[in-house]
């Protein structure tokens, strides 16, 4: 609990009930100052509440909201050193871009002639000078995120909350958008929270993700490691392209336990892990790492492999994905890029050997 | 769609029906207000007679002070039932929140005739109000100046007509996101700014449909001064009753020729300000 | 709920500024009504209750025949107007004036009864007497009468003064209504009819029968429009304001007055508490369903 002032966001077993629904559970994190932190998860599981709740709009059953080291849990919005950018474009409609991002600034009694120069200032800082004059139902869903994002940011807030903020656009501008945001946020260098469903938009803005489901903080950690080494099944489940095996763990040995498939016996990499004999456990293999391999390649130990049998063959552009069924019925995917020479000689139904390389499947106790 | 001639011109009977018994009236009592009086009726001709009746008596007097009265009702509506729009619209579960407002529908339904008469003996010299205020001792007297006055008829335009301002200010209201109220919140906005910088301004559509009905209908509706103001109380709509009922048909029409005027100028600047479209978005 | 950090002693003191504003609305009708069982009328210092007055009124057959005349205007209005509505609201949907329709179709509200009937009254009169005219240049006796005040040109009065409310009611119905299904009714084989009477119809049916409960009610309160239209015959409200101008109030006229307001707290209030019962209802059956995937 000490040294506080780099900590921007600390969340203390923070709840919210809605009547006997659970929204969010006791969920405990905190976000270093001037990281662009996305809390990542499927809708209805409890991000946006957390975001809310940090924001101010919605007050906790449980816990406490710590900001800078002050506890704000029970202060309204507009006490808190935080601002809002809404989903929907929350755009006031009857005030042009230039009175809606001065808005802010004219209830704090700023002297107009600053509010002028901030507001410009700002404009040009997402890109949008010249725009002044513009209504908002002039303007693309687009540029209304970025009024919207100048008119939070015109008033020094230094963490920023984003809910939802590019939902509402196309998938090319909103990948457009990820890197204006990550832009902007690097040149302003305050806190941004950036709540999404969608798993390619939190890896390219975020320096940490924190993955949410069910009102739980699943597990969080820097954009590469979540998407490599997720630890637990869900992250597994939700993020990339994995495959993922169950099965009972036979016996350990140092860093690799053996997992036993029943129609086989494979080693899995267990850092640290703690799975003792007979314990139910699964593990990933990210799609892009599993191959369909020469059964003899195995044997060094280097790779690992289970026999499938062949399904069919999916182009998807930059890559193919082969689809297989493993013997307990399950289905898992390889994936390989489409201008890699590929084996055409595989038909549906062909029994085939599947591998990958030993340090590349990560272990789920939970 | 594959309809035949027949069935889509069923389609059209509203219209045709409001355009030969609402419509054309309405342009026709413009025309009839040039016509030559006679002794029972009217006859064509064109004299401005009737105007020049209506604007060198007492009526063009009588005529503003009602839309003096008319105003003063509308603002008082507003102050009253505005904000129970607002509130409804942002502290009322989403879902109860049109359950709220039905609640004005039942003084609303109940007949005018019922509701303004009903006023008498509450406000009359031994009504409901002057025994309770003599009861508790505030007064000795009774007050005399709320009913037969015209401030009996405000207070009566506005028991009339006040929901109205409670129905178009919560459907204007309704218009109104969610995350309006809530950016206010988060940029600090007071309950004043609010009220002034937002709602006022996106709800004005509302405000200003419910005002022009409330101002109207206390200028038209003879009902009000004949039964709450004092002697010689008069209205639009009982100077127009009371030249049918002298038989100077010419003067009648020209009455209700100002008084459409009036509401068609009140429109044109309303539509002008806020462009009153917005008032139906919700249905359409 | 929104959610916040407004002090729950305010809002509480807004309920009840909006609940004493509807009672303050309510009270002298209630006021009114409670005269009306009193034995000895208003101003009296003694309360006796009694049902005589309402005994009188009833006995009355004057006034029994002015009810009837209010019935039938009432039956009527609502057998043309409902459809009608029902015609305004398919139009306006389909229109592409849009705006210029719903001026048309809204601008009775906006016009007050006085005038409205006084316009009413003399484009009658002229007509009648245009067609009387048009019978004598043509030698025929065909248009005798037509337009001549009475039981039609009252019945149109109320019409105009109905249709906008009821148009209202039933437009905000279908505006919940997604024209989709009558597309998928269309491509399954119905016809325009079918797919409105099978499929769109149970949909508004609520919207429809308190449009037809309003029309009612209007129509039975109706005094100024009818007043100056119907010619020779009166209905109830006729009766009372004739009553109320005239003789001022005697225990009678608190009667009737009475009796309007009970058949209009009735009719309404019973159809507010269908239409509240069933939104309750729905919304119950609408949250258990969202339960499992409630909260962000």
């Amino acid at each position: 609990m000490s040294n506080r002032s780099d900590i921007a966001v600390e969340v203390v077993d923070l709840g919210k009930k809605y009547g006997a629904v659970n929204a969010l559970n006791a969920v405990s994190f905190s976000i270093e100052s001037g990281q662009y932190y996305a809390l990542l998860g499927p809708s209805g599981g409890g991000k946006t509440t957390l975001l809310r709740l940090i924001g101010g709009f919605i007050q906790p059953t449980a816990g406490q909201v710590f900001l800078h080291g002050q506890d704000v849990s029970h202060l309204p919005p507009n006490k808190r050193p935080t601002s809002m950018v809404f989903q929907s474009y929350a755009l006031f409609p009857h005030m042009n871009v230039a009175r809606n991002v001065a808005y802010g600034l004219k209830l704090r009694k700023v002297p107009r002639n600053e509010i002028n120069d901030k507001v410009d200032w700002m404009l040009s800082m997402v890109g949008l000078e010249g725009y002044n004059a513009r209504m908002p139902h002039e303007l693309s869903g687009g540029q209304q995120q970025r009024v919207q994002l100048a008119r939070s940011l015109v008033l020094d807030a230094d963490i920023l909350l984003l809910d939802e903020p590019l939902a509402a656009l196309d998938a090319k501008l909103r990948k457009d958008m990820c890197l204006e945001l990550k832009r902007i946020q690097e040149k302003v260098g305050i806190t941004f929270i950036h709540v999404t469903h969608n798993q390619e938009e939190a890896l390219t803005v975020a320096d940490r993700i924190a993955i949410i489901a069910d009102g739980d903080l699943i597990e969080q950690g820097s954009a590469r490691d979540i998407y490599e080494t997720p630890q637990k099944r869900f992250t597994a489940e939700f993020i990339g392209d994995n495959n993922l095996v169950d099965g009972i763990v036979a016996g350990a040995s140092g860093e690799r336990v053996t997992v036993d498939l029943d129609y086989a016996k494979v080693e899995v990499a267990a850092p640290g892990a703690t799975a003792a004999a007979g314990d139910a456990v699964s593990f990933s293999v990210r799609s892009e790492l599993l191959r369909v391999i020469d059964p003899a390649q195995a044997d060094n130990g280097a790779w690992q492999a289970v026999p499938a049998t062949y399904l069919e063959t999916i182009y998807l552009g930059l890559t193919t994905s082969h689809l297989m069924r493993l013997p307990d019925g399950r289905e898992i995917v390889a994936r390989v890029m489409s201008d890699e020479p590929a084996d055409t000689s595989l038909e549906a139904g062909q029994p085939v050997t599947v591998g990958w390389q030993t340090d590349r499947a990560r272990l789920h106790v939970s | 769609m594959g309809e035949n001639g027949i069935q889509k011109w069923v389609f059209y009977i509203p219209v045709i029906f409001f355009v030969l018994f609402f419509a054309a009236p309405i342009v026709l009592t413009i025309v009839f207000s040039f016509f030559e009086r006679t002794q029972f009726w009217m006859e064509p001709g064109f004299t401005l007679f009737a105007y020049e009746n209506f604007f060198t008596s007492a009526r063009a007097e009588n005529y503003v002070f009602s839309m003096l009265h008319s105003a003063a009702a509308v603002v008082v509506s507003f102050i009253i039932g505005f904000p129970i729009a607002v509130f409804v619209r942002r502290r009322v579960a989403k879902a109860a929140q049109h359950r709220v407002i039905l609640l004005f529908i039942l003084p609303f339904m109940i007949s005018e005739l019922v509701r303004v008469f009903a006023m008498r003996p509450v406000l009359g010299r031994n009504g409901v109000v002057n025994n309770f205020l003599i009861d508790i001792g505030i007064i000795n007297e009774p007050i005399t100046v709320i009913l037969f006055s015209p401030l009996g008829v405000v207070i009566g335009d506005v028991m009339s007509f006040l929901p109205f301002m409670i129905f178009a200010g919560f459907l204007a209201m309704e218009a109104v996101q969610n995350y309006v109220f809530e950016v206010c919140d988060d940029l600090g906005a007071g309950p004043v700014s609010l009220f002034g910088d937002i709602i006022v301004p996106l709800a004005a559509p509302g405000i200003f449909a419910g005002s022009v009905f409330i101002f109207v209908n206390s200028m038209g509706v003879a009902l009000v001064p004949t039964l709450l103001g004092g002697p010689g109380a008069v209205n639009a709509g009982l100077i127009a009753n009371q030249a049918i009922v002298a038989l100077d048909f010419p003067l009648a029409m020209a009455i209700s020729t100002i008084m459409i005027l009036t509401l068609v100028l009140l429109l044109y600047i309303g539509h002008r300000l806020f462009d009153l479209t917005k008032v139906l978005e919700p249905i359409s | 709920m929104y959610d916040n950090f407004a002090n729950p002693w305010t809002i509480r003191l807004k309920w009840a500024y909006l609940l004493t504003v509807v009672l303050a609305l309510l009270s002298p009708v209630m006021y009114t009504v409670y005269i009306s069982f009193n034995e000895h009328g208003f101003g009296a210092r003694i309360y006796d209750f009694t049902f005589d007055w309402y005994r009188i009124v009833l006995g009355d057959k004057l006034l029994v025949a002015s009810l009837e005349w209010t019935l039938y205007l009432a039956v009527t209005a609502v057998a043309i107007t409902i459809p009608m509505a029902l015609l305004s609201a398919k139009f306006y949907k389909r229109s592409r004036r849009k705006v210029a329709f719903v001026a048309l179709m809204l601008s009775p509200l906006f016009v007050p009864a006085d005038i409205m009937g006084s316009s009413l009254l003399v484009f009658f009169k002229n007509l009648a007497g245009a067609f009387t005219w048009l019978g004598e240049t043509l030698g025929v006796g065909w248009f005798e009468g037509w337009f001549d005040l009475g039981f039609l040109t009252a019945m149109i009065g109320q019409i105009i003064y109905t249709h906008p409310y009821a148009f209202i009611v039933i437009l905000i119905t279908m505006s919940r209504y997604r024209g989709q299904q009558t597309e998928a009714a269309r491509a399954c084989g119905a016809t325009a009819w079918q797919a409105f009477w099978q499929v769109e119809f149970p949909q508004i049916r609520v919207g429809v029968l308190s449009s037809c409960a309003f029309v009612t009610i209007l129509s039975f309160n109706e005094a100024v429009r009818t007043g100056l239209l119907k010619g020779g015959f009166d209905t109830f409200s006729n009766v009372l304001v004739a009553q109320m101008l005239n003789i001022g109030m005697s225990g009678e006229s608190y009667a009737m007055a009475g009796i309007m307001s009970i058949v209009s707290v009735v009719v309404i209030g019973s159809i507010l508490v269908i239409t509240l019962l069933r939104s309750e209802h729905l919304s119950r059956k609408a949250r258990a369903m969202a339960e499992p995937m409630m909260s962000s």
